[in-house]
């Protein structure tokens, strides 16, 4: 745990004082704040710690916990777990997130197994939004910040998964 | 609709779609659309609970912010809202795209199809199939056991109304959302299935759902009724506003009305569901001739000239007074004035009365004494302006569900209760304070909670002052009246006489309201002028939230007062030795009315036994089952010459006719009742009458003019236009001056007084400390012990009184679906368990229930709903008679008989096996 003052940028705290990527790993994106932070890529390292910089970028301070995700790690499956956290903390008030959550998973899950379509990627982006937009608090509608940062900064963690719409 | 309560009395400015308004601070953004007659799609929302923003199709965009939802966001000064867009449409089809997935789509099959809210809002959106492959549902098996409730939960959307009407409408809190995210769903009890939690099948969750995952039997064969008539409930004295909804003729389901203004959307069991009997097989469709002691089918020419034929000759024979007719608080206003009218301007008799004289007639008689009309002061939308509420001898939450509701939902509230009542009734044990005293005892605590208020000066000098006369009476009276003198007589502690007393002075505005516990117990005037004095004296009285109310019983008793059907006054009351009253009906009569008080319906019996009264015509009235001391009533009913029975179903009182008419139900015909609160409301006819019947009204006009008298207001094929009727009753009844069909119609309810048709009519009568009859008069109430006490011999006391299931003698209820609910099958004698261990007596146990007058055996239901000491049975069940054991004593002012005091003697004679 460090103590750092707000304005300190990402790659300040990640690369000096937490001593940057272990031996052999390359970094890939980091997540702040937790589950609902969106996940930020190697070009938004210098965005500084704070507020309104890491709202700007799609990120959020939160608990100001961070994680890096290092080249080996699987995006796609990161963003899958992410959808099935919010479907097991949903407490089923609001349409979109009870819903969403799990129609968000299975998606995923279906992107992963039987590939990523044109047809899929829409929906996932229509999902993302309805949550944003339509769920009752922070926890349905900031659901969809990470997602929507992979299909935003990590295009090829997605084109792996890539399959012909005809298969 | 959030709390008006709190709502800011400061307006803020917003736009809507470029429309500039000024609402309340605290208004909603929906009910601000709203207040523009513009909409949003809502699927969780519903007018008259609060808001609950689940399923956010009602989303709006805020000029520059996020969009919200309308439900449940307060409006914010010079915010500006959009209620449509590109965008919106799309965010509201991709939240139904997610709720269609997890819905059977099988809409063709569903009882819902064409009103469902959901497969209206997919068509309003622009949904097709969803996209989501192969989504994880819901499938929980269907299940059909509850009669009223069909269970398809794998419809469910999870939107929470029928929870939320089942806690903030019914106040029942059977229903609960469990679990939670994606496995959230509704539950009944502990999942224990409706019939074992506390459910009161009032059918508010299956109103409330927008789909079908509750659904009531019968719609989905019957698809769309075709026709829609709104009309007004005719079993007990709310008035609740009810929309029946017909095919082909005949009733599919009856639901409630939004636009009542006595239910706002609510009903109880029997209203909601308990409406086959018009449709039942064994209606009365033929008049019946009785030829050497049995019934012979006849024309309605023969009958109702055989009627007409020896009313004449028996009239001519033994003078106007040997006949009598009792009309029926079960009919509407037309027609009790045309029975009324029959009596006075045709047969020449004043012996005209109706049941309230069994039920509500002292509370009639002391109001009009005291204040200066005979009927409640208040509205029932006070209760939620009450700070304090004091409910004696009544059971609303089983007698007057819709009512009783809605006095739960203030007491939830933070509205102080006190309840004096013997029994545990549900309100009982919610209340602040609850006094068990013994029946009979009525006088005994209320003259105590008087002595507590003017010894203790809990008084309102003023108001005493300004507004009433003789209050030194009654100090001198309640002077030896303490708490612990009445304590003796009631066998309470006295410190809770003391503490309620404290606690209905305190309160701001306070309200008193009562039932038959008040009424059919002895003194009941008495009872009434005690508690009006208690009003009176802390200045609780034409104030909102105060006053005292008796809940009236019936559909229309109050209205068959009003209008005439008493043997001492015309309409309003006005007695029938009032010259100007005399004038007014020679004038539109054509002949002078009788002079003579007639005869009240407890006299009647007494003058049939005498061989006075030698015919009677009785309307849909069964007192052979209902009234006291059945055997006496049977007996009066026998010496008569000649008995005229209009019944819709033949029973015990019609058995006994000489001829029996066939009326028709409230379904099937025009009028207007009036409720408990004043509320004189339409009555409209929903399906035609069953072949073979004619509508009461016509029926009474025939008969009067087979007599010889037209009474004016049929038409060539002798229909009667019930607002003709209703006119002539209007001009006749100065504070009804201003009702007309024109007006109701427009209005939806009038609340007499309404004395012209400019008046609005009123929800408080005596605003101000003005009242009707000028100063209100404190009226002093001596003790006397009620006319039944217990001895030795017959050591138990007997209540009888209504549960919520049944009606009356069942004669409607009985013949419904009702009765496939556990709890409304048979007759049970309520017994405390400490009394039942005394006796040896477990539920089930046969045990017969003996009185100073008849014995009937009836099973025993060990509970403590029953105080220690008191035992209770219903009058519903014709089988278990227990009228056999209610004495003759009655209210000395009114001769309303004593139902509620009847000392018992218990003894087991069967196991609960045998």
């Amino acid at each position: 745990m460090y103590e750092v003052e707000l304005g300190v940028t990402l790659r300040e705290i990640i690369f000096e004082l937490a001593g940057g990527m272990a031996p052999g790993q390359t970094f890939q994106g980091v997540q702040v704040g937790g589950p609902l932070g969106g996940i930020l890529p190697e070009s938004m390292l210098d965005t500084p710690l704070d507020f309104e910089a890491m709202a700007a970028k799609g990120g959020i301070v939160g608990h100001a916990g961070i994680v890096v995700y290092s080249m080996e790690d699987d995006l796609m499956k990161v963003g899958r777990g992410l959808m099935h956290f919010c479907a097991v903390e949903s407490c089923g008030k609001c349409f979109p997130c009870r819903i969403g959550s799990v129609r968000g998973t299975e998606l995923m899950d279906q992107m992963i197994e039987t590939g990523v379509t044109d047809a899929r990627l829409a929906l996932l982006t229509d999902l993302c939004e309805t949550m944003k937009y339509g769920s009752l608090c922070a926890m349905g509608s900031m659901t969809p910040a990470p997602i929507e940062s992979l299909l935003q900064h990590f295009p090829e963690a997605l084109e792996r998964y890539r399959r012909p719409a005809a298969e | 609709m959030l709390d008006r309560n709190k709502i800011d009395p400061a307006t803020v400015t917003v736009k809507v779609d470029g429309i500039s308004v000024e609402v309340a601070n605290g208004t909603t953004v929906l009910d601000a659309i709203k207040g523009l007659n513009k909409s949003v799609p809502t699927l969780c929302y519903s007018d008259r609970m609060k808001p609950y923003g689940a399923c956010r199709t009602c989303l709006v965009e805020v000029e520059g912010r996020k969009p919200v939802a309308a439900c449940h966001t307060p409006v914010m000064d010079g915010a500006s809202y959009r209620t449509a867009s590109p965008f919106l449409t799309k965010l509201r089809r991709n939240i139904t795209e997610l709720i269609v997935s997890d819905h059977p789509l099988e809409c063709l099959d569903c009882s819902a199809n064409g009103r469902c809210e959901l497969q209206s809002l997919a068509q309003q959106v622009g949904l097709r199939t969803p996209r989501y492959e192969s989504p994880r549902t819901h499938n929980p098996p269907k299940d059909d056991s509850h009669p009223f409730v069909k269970l398809e939960m794998s419809k469910c959307i999870g939107c929470a109304r029928c929870v939320r009407a089942c806690d903030e409408v019914q106040g029942s809190f059977v229903l609960q959302m469990s679990g939670r995210g994606y496995d959230t769903k509704v539950i009944a009890g502990n999942d224990t299935g409706f019939e074992a939690a506390n459910c009161v099948s009032c059918g508010q969750c299956v109103f409330e759902c927008p789909v079908a995952a509750l659904a009531e039997p019968g719609t989905r064969e019957a698809g769309l009724p075709d026709q829609v008539v709104n009309t007004t409930c005719s079993y007990c004295g709310v008035g609740c506003s009810l929309d029946v909804k017909t095919k082909d003729g005949r009733v599919v389901n009856i639901e409630p009305s939004k636009r009542g203004s006595a239910n706002r959307g609510h009903t109880c069991v029997k209203g909601r569901f308990a409406h086959q009997f018009a449709h039942s097989d064994d209606r009365l469709t033929t008049p019946l001739i009785k030829e050497g002691g049995k019934f012979r089918e006849a024309s309605w020419d023969e009958a109702l000239d055989l009627v007409a034929r020896r009313f004449k000759e028996i009239h001519d024979q033994h003078g106007p007074d040997s006949m009598a007719l009792i009309s029926s608080s079960r009919c509407t206003n037309e027609e009790n004035y045309l029975m009324q009218k029959l009596a006075r301007a045709v047969m020449g008799t004043n012996s005209i009365d109706n049941c309230s004289r069994v039920c509500h007639s002292p509370s009639a008689f002391a109001l009009g004494e005291a204040l200066g009309t005979g009927a409640g002061t208040n509205s029932f939308q006070d209760v939620h302006l009450s700070d304090v509420l004091m409910i004696v001898g009544a059971n609303p939450t089983e007698a007057h569900p819709v009512f009783g509701a809605r006095i739960k939902q203030a007491v939830l509230a933070g509205c102080k209760l006190i309840v004096l009542d013997p029994r545990n009734t549900e309100l009982a044990r919610m209340a602040d304070l609850h006094i068990p005293l013994r029946p009979g005892s009525n006088v005994a605590v209320i003259n105590a909670m008087q002595h507590v208020l003017i010894a203790e000066d809990l008084l309102d000098h003023d108001f005493i002052a300004r507004c009433s006369e003789g209050f030194e009476e009654v100090k001198a009276t309640v002077a030896e009246c303490t708490p612990e003198w009445a304590a003796e007589i009631a066998h309470v502690d006295p410190e809770l006489i003391r503490a309620a007393a404290r606690m209905y002075a305190a309160g701001k505005a306070s309200q008193i309201l009562w039932g038959l516990g008040v009424t059919e117990a002895g003194h009941g005037s008495n009872t009434a002028f005690g508690m009006i004095n208690m009003a009176v004296m802390t200045g609780n009285l034409g104030r909102p939230g105060t006053g005292t109310s008796p809940i009236r019983g019936q559909n229309n008793v109050q209205g068959a007062s009003d209008v005439g059907a008493l043997p001492n006054v015309f309409s309003d009351y006005r007695s029938v030795k009032d010259p100007v009253a005399r004038a007014e009906h020679r004038e539109a009569w054509g002949v002078e009315p009788p002079t003579n008080t007639g005869l009240r319906i407890p006299d009647m019996f007494e003058a049939a036994h005498e061989g006075k009264l030698k015919a009677m015509y009785i309307l849909a009235e069964d007192v052979a089952q209902s009234d006291p001391n059945t055997t006496f009533v049977v007996g009066a009913l026998e010496s008569l010459d000649f008995l005229v029975v209009q019944e819709i179903f033949m029973n015990p009182t019609a058995e006994l006719a000489d001829v029996v008419l066939p009326g028709t139900t409230f379904l099937e015909k025009d009028g207007t009742f009036v409720n408990s609160d004043r509320r004189i409301q339409r009555v409209r006819r929903a399906i035609q009458p069953v072949p073979g019947t004619r509508v009461d009204a016509e029926i009474v006009h025939e008969v009067a003019r087979r007599m010889g008298v037209d009474l004016g207001f049929a038409a060539e094929d002798g229909t009667v236009d019930a607002s003709k009727v209703m006119d002539e009753l209007a001009r006749l009844t100065p504070k009804w001056r201003g009702v007309s069909y024109a007006r109701l119609e427009a209005h939806g309810f009038l609340q007499w007084p309404c004395p012209d048709p400019e008046h609005p009519g009123t929800d408080i009568v005596h605003r101000g400390g003005e009242f009707l009859r000028g100063k209100a008069r404190l009226t002093a109430t001596p003790w006397q012990e009620p006319g039944e006490l217990p001895d030795d011999e017959y050591p138990w006391m007997l209540t009888t009184g209504r549960q919520l299931f049944h009606y009356n003698v069942g004669t409607m209820t009985r013949r419904t679906d009702i009765v496939k609910l556990h709890k409304a099958k048979e007759e049970t004698l309520r017994i405390h368990p400490g009394d039942a261990r005394q006796l040896g007596i477990h539920t089930g146990d046969n045990v017969k229930v003996q009185s100073r007058r008849g014995e009937v055996t009836v099973r025993a239901e060990v509970t403590r709903a029953a105080n220690k000491g008191t035992v209770f049975m219903t009058f519903h069940f014709p089988e278990s008679r227990t009228n056999l054991l209610i004495g003759d004593a009655a209210d000395e002012f009114t001769g309303c008989p004593e139902y509620k005091v009847c000392a018992v003697r218990l003894a087991r004679v069967g196991s609960a096996e045998a």
